[in-house]
């Protein structure tokens, strides 16, 4: 089923993500713009206790500083204090709602991603068609970067990221998650906890009868550098296997 | 719904288990997280509340976790007692039966209590030590019955000298004990957010439903603010200086059971009989928190909690 082209809101929380940032947000804001049936979009990029320069260059990469030469900013940034990644992702898709107050919340899609990680170019064109195929929220997965990367982590991850042979998987990740607005807003929202806000938010999702999807062709790319945002997550799992103190 | 156990290991793994410790700033946040995950399954959250409790006792001994999932089997009472026996060589031999493992065949290694001459030792057990029986469970409940919870036999299970956590009785009278009694308090609050969440979706227009899911409402902020004062009491005073650990603990979890006990009340005159009847998810819950809310122990606990200067009437000889 095809209903129009999809209005798309991306929420990014960022903690002193300055490394990155700018990478993350070029690679998001051009699966944008490649994707055929997103007819527009707008970032929030919360940045969340940010001590370094993460506010700064995001503002720079979204055109939406003061004196960008960008005539149209492709989002904003949203300062907060409340160190927590979950409470970060909530205040970024309020703002979603309110900037897309307007449109039918049926017909704006929720795309979440993280300031450490870099998207492919397909990465909203996928969650589309899949959006497009009635599915109401889609979890994808996230691959190590191998660019620079310690190959024990590469293998570590290699052995302990599990996919099922039908071409699904049980991983749900804030930094591959999207889900339609008014789902979104049923389910209750992100749920304002530091760890394990995108599997709260997911079991509500299937309590509540929505249909989702975790397809493995659904893909983006985490740097392979070893210190997490949030005080769990996957980067301090590996950092903790591998007895890394960086 | 994929099954309990391969929930909770996709959790571990992913490292979404690693709460803030209590005491260390953001006791709130542990707490609210244990909260949500009950929000969304009371047995998930039941497994994931003995696994945290684990991380932060072994903590307390600067120990790790690594990436085992653990349980807490600390039932005490006629029929759930184990023996410690001190070797010569300096091992423990532990004997008897413990009641209401929970977790017990997916769970790596636990913490159980074991008696010794000297007082009640806490012994971190892996699970694959030889002479260790999962005995088939008694439950005959639905309620709760996917996390496994049943009897463990242990027939002269052998482990080293080190496999203690502190010295006799360290494991009650450490003020970690209260910290971590809140836990369970901040599970069933979360089972009862659910049902609150579920009595506002059901949408009914009637003034009298509309009445009760306003009560419900109020009482799901109030869950809410009462976890986060605790958690900020306990951040301001970790090592209990001012001994308000413990009954600060029962006072939270008598008023959570009770304001539990009300939502269960409040849902069912809100919505009717449809959804208790009929509709799968709010029966696994309603089930789960009646029998969750009776791991507290009521009047049992609640007599304790007046020191004996403040009852006037103490007869004196």
């Amino acid at each position: 089923m095809t209903g129009g082209p999809w209005t798309v809101g991306i929420v990014i929380p960022a903690q002193n993500e300055e490394a990155t940032i700018e990478r993350c947000i070029r690679s998001v804001l051009a699966s944008c713009d490649a994707s055929e049936r997103c007819s527009e979009a707008w970032m929030i990029l919360v940045a969340d206790r940010c001590t370094d320069r993460t506010a700064e260059l995001a503002r720079h990469a979204l055109g939406s500083d003061e004196n960008s030469s960008s005539s149209r900013p492709r989002g904003e940034v949203l300062l907060s204090t409340a160190g927590s990644p979950g409470t970060a992702r909530r205040l970024g898709a309020a703002a979603i709602m309110h900037h897309f107050r307007s449109r039918d919340p049926q017909r704006v899609w929720l795309a979440n991603t993280d300031a450490d990680t870099h998207v492919p170019l397909n990465w909203i064109s996928t969650h589309l068609e899949h959006a497009d195929a009635n599915a109401d929220a889609v979890a994808g997965i996230v691959e190590l970067d191998t660019l620079g990367l310690r190959s024990d982590v590469h293998d570590l991850y290699r052995t302990t990221y599990k996919l099922a042979p039908d071409g699904t998987h049980t991983h749900v990740h804030g930094a591959n998650l999207g889900v339609r607005a008014d789902a979104y807003l049923d389910a209750g929202g992100w749920s304002d906890v530091t760890v394990a806000e995108d599997h709260c938010l997911w079991g509500r999702l299937l309590v509540r009868g929505w249909r989702v999807r975790s397809p493995v062709s659904s893909v983006v790319l985490t740097s392979g550098r070893l210190h997490g945002r949030a005080t769990g997550g996957f980067a301090d799992t590996l950092r903790r296997e591998l007895g890394v103190h960086d | 719904m994929i099954d309990l156990a391969r929930r909770v290991r996709a959790l571990l793994m992913e490292g979404d288990l690693a709460l803030p410790l209590p005491g260390q700033g953001a006791t709130a946040d542990r707490l609210r997280s244990l909260m949500e995950f009950a929000r969304l399954d009371l047995s998930l959250a039941r497994i994931i509340e003995a696994h945290t409790d684990a991380v932060a006792i072994l903590a307390e001994r600067d120990r790790e976790a690594a990436r085992k999932l653990y349980g807490v089997w600390a039932s005490d009472g006629p029929q759930s007692r184990l023996t410690a026996t001190s070797l010569p060589s300096g091992a423990w031999r532990i004997d008897g039966i413990k009641q209401y493992c929970g977790g017990a065949p997916m769970v790596d290694a636990a913490l159980v209590t074991a008696h010794t001459e000297d007082g009640l030792l806490l012994l971190d057990v892996p699970m694959d030590t030889p002479g260790i029986t999962i005995l088939p469970s008694t439950w005959v409940t639905t309620a709760l019955a996917d996390t496994a919870t049943g009897p463990v036999s242990f027939a002269a299970v052998n482990l080293p000298g080190d496999a203690t956590l502190g010295a006799p009785n360290w494991y009650l009278e450490r003020p970690g004990f209260w910290h971590g009694a809140l836990a369970p308090a901040a599970c069933w609050a979360g089972g009862a957010q659910y049902l609150i969440d579920t009595a506002t979706n059901s949408n009914k227009k009637d003034p009298h439903s509309r009445a009760h899911v306003g009560a419900l409402q109020s009482i799901g902020w109030g869950l809410e603010a009462l976890l986060a004062q605790a958690g900020m009491e306990i951040d301001a005073d970790p090592s209990d200086r001012r001994h308000q650990a413990r009954a600060r603990a029962l006072k939270v979890r008598h008023l959570i059971e009770r304001w539990c006990t009300q939502v269960m009340d409040h849902f069912g005159r809100a919505t009717g009989p449809l959804l208790l009847a009929q509709d799968t998810e709010t029966v696994r819950h309603y089930a789960a928190l009646t029998l969750y809310l009776r791991q507290c122990h009521a009047e049992r606990d609640l007599e304790t909690i007046p020191e004996p200067h403040d009852v006037a009437s103490t007869p004196s000889k």
